[in-house]
């Protein structure tokens, strides 16, 4: 098991569901959150931050999203959505995330060095 | 040192982080096999239809091995869009409506390998009646 909690961690990405934004094999750094990460990342992040959740012993990246209308929406759950909605499979499939399975809150693209910086 | 280098590197080494693409996007479409085998027909008949003057006419000889090129690599492209289709988008329930499926997949397959070995036009025009009727069992599939 990769220990993640209370410390940064790097991160790299898999796939291309999170195209354009994220690529495959672009490097991030990647701030602990969740129940038991940083005191101050374990509450349910802001709409719109792109967050790790681990499903099933892997790790996931997916953007924070508004819930749809319509849904039931419970109080300790994120909303998961991938930017490349035609490749993604996430909370549409899934439902909801239980905030317990956060992991992490991308901080920084480091590489590869054309495109490293803050990542909106 | 060697050691302390070696376990902050396994500290700092990155984990994997899915965007996985692989699960139910469901974009599925057998029109690339048949535009494969649809090529595959083609390089056949420019292969037999090529006048090679002889070992000197580089020109000849040059375009009739893109054409073997071209034809290896879209028979194989035809295996990898039906293989594909039948592993990740049938799902059990579809073979009610599509009972002979795994026959004609596998037949369909050979097929292909076939038209690798050789420069046959009748195994050629055979892989395209059976992309065909691939697309055609798809389309019962969703019905």
């Amino acid at each position: 098991m990769v220990m993640t909690a209370r410390r940064i961690w790097r991160a790299v990405v898999a796939e291309r569901s999170m195209a354009p934004t994220l690529e495959p094999g672009d490097t991030l750094l990647v701030a602990p959150a969740g129940p038991h990460g940083l005191p101050w990342l374990r509450g349910v992040p802001r709409a719109g931050s792109i967050v790790i959740a681990e499903r099933e012993g892997r790790f996931d990246i997916k953007r924070v999203a508004a819930w749809p209308v319509g849904t039931l929406r419970t109080p300790d759950a994120l909303w998961l959505l991938g930017d490349n909605a035609a490749a993604s499979s996430d909370s549409r499939q899934s439902g909801p995330v239980p905030l317990s399975a956060l992991r992490g809150i991308l901080l920084f693209r480091t590489g590869p060095s054309g495109r490293r910086g803050r990542v909106r | 040192m060697y050691n302390v280098i070696k376990s902050l590197k396994s500290e700092f080494a990155p984990v994997t982080v899915h965007a996985h693409c692989d699960i139910p996007c469901g974009i599925y479409d057998p029109a690339g096999a048949v535009l494969a085998a649809k090529t595959v027909a083609r390089m056949v008949e420019l292969i037999t239809t090529t006048e090679i003057a002889g070992p000197a006419d580089h020109a000849g000889r040059n375009k009739v091995a893109r054409c073997i090129a071209v034809k290896e690599e879209h028979a194989e492209l035809v295996k990898r869009e039906v293989q594909v289709i039948w592993s990740d988008y049938f799902k059990p329930e579809h073979l009610t409506k599509v009972p002979d499926l795994h026959d004609q997949v596998w037949k369909l397959l050979k097929l292909a390998s076939k038209n690798k070995q050789s420069v046959d036009p009748a195994a050629a025009a055979e892989l395209v009646a059976a992309t065909e009727a691939f697309a055609k069992s798809f389309a019962a599939s969703k019905a």
